[in-house]
């Protein structure tokens, strides 16, 4: 899986979550996911685990404070793969 | 708006300010609902013993957001000693814990070699956790914390910082005008543009506004 999969990938995980649609809608790699797209920390939690599930990864809690923006996110997973 | 030395609060080294914590949970938000939550969120974020407690509460979903509004606001606080402290939640572990089904209750949550004392107050609408740690070189400090209603017409960054700022200048003495709260982490609280010593937290979620803060002695 590239990086262009696993972000929108990601893109379609986080869409839920946020709760800033207008953020969601212009998605960018610097999007911040709790700043720009209002996610709070509790479905920052739900997030994590979708991705754990969704690709079949373990995300341990230091890596989960490292993540601010959708880069972050889609970084993290691209090196989990491979 | 309440201004209470802690309960617990022991002698304190005089201008010492504690690193105070607070959380604020919108029980009318939807996203509190336990079917909102992943299948795995207990897990991943309580012990064994809080998932337990919080499956046995005689409200399942208050107790959850009291423990989870508990481990948030150590966090904040212990953060202020530790700025690269990382949010594992599990390692936040809420120990003599009352059952927050009832209007208040408080927990202890042991963190890096420091106790803090959590005090959780909760209506209908909300649920709010405020944070201090128990030391027993301090002094009862005197902390000062609310929870408001957000206006529509203000984001909640904005908004908090205007109410923490209304609360505290009665305190303080002042003109709320002439306090600010700075954009940074943590949250400074400024008067003419100056320190004034007072530890504050802030919190929003959903409808609602909280912050916390101790003044000095």
């Amino acid at each position: 899986m590239n990086r262009s999969e696993i972000h929108d990938r990601i893109a379609e995980l986080v869409s839920p979550l946020a709760k800033d649609r207008a953020a969601l809608e212009s998605l960018t790699e610097t999007t911040s996911i709790l700043g720009d797209l209002k996610v709070n920390s509790a479905r920052l939690v739900d997030l994590v685990l979708a991705v754990e599930d969704d690709f079949g990864i373990e995300v341990d809690d230091d890596d989960v404070d490292k993540v601010k923006t959708i880069s972050d996110i889609v970084e993290l997973v691209a090196d989990k793969l491979h | 708006m309440n201004a209470l030395p802690l309960p617990l609060g022991r002698p304190v080294t005089r201008k010492v300010v504690p690193p105070v914590g607070n959380d604020v949970v919108d029980l009318g938000d939807n996203e509190t609902h336990l079917d909102q939550l992943h299948p795995r969120f207990l897990q991943r974020v309580f012990t064994k013993l809080e998932g337990h407690r919080i499956l046995s509460s005689t409200d399942s979903r208050v107790s959850l957001w009291g423990h989870w509004a508990a481990k948030e606001s150590v966090y904040k606080a212990a953060r202020k000693r530790n700025p690269s402290l990382p949010f594992a939640h599990s390692s936040f572990v809420v120990e003599d814990w009352e059952d927050v089904a009832a209007e208040s209750c408080t927990g202890r949550i042991a963190h890096e070699g420091w106790d803090y004392l959590v005090d959780v107050a909760r209506t209908t609408d909300w649920l709010h956790a405020v944070a201090l740690p128990l030391d027993s070189k301090r002094e009862e400090p005197k902390l000062v914390h609310g929870v408001e209603v957000c206006p529509e017409e203000l984001d909640a960054s904005t908004a908090v910082r205007l109410f923490a700022c209304e609360r505290l200048a009665e305190e303080l003495d002042c003109d709320a005008r002439q306090l600010t709260i700075t954009r940074t982490w943590p949250p400074l609280l400024l008067r003419e543009g100056k320190s004034t010593g007072v530890d504050i937290s802030l919190s929003h979620h959903g409808r609602w506004l909280a912050f916390a803060a101790v003044l000095p002695c």
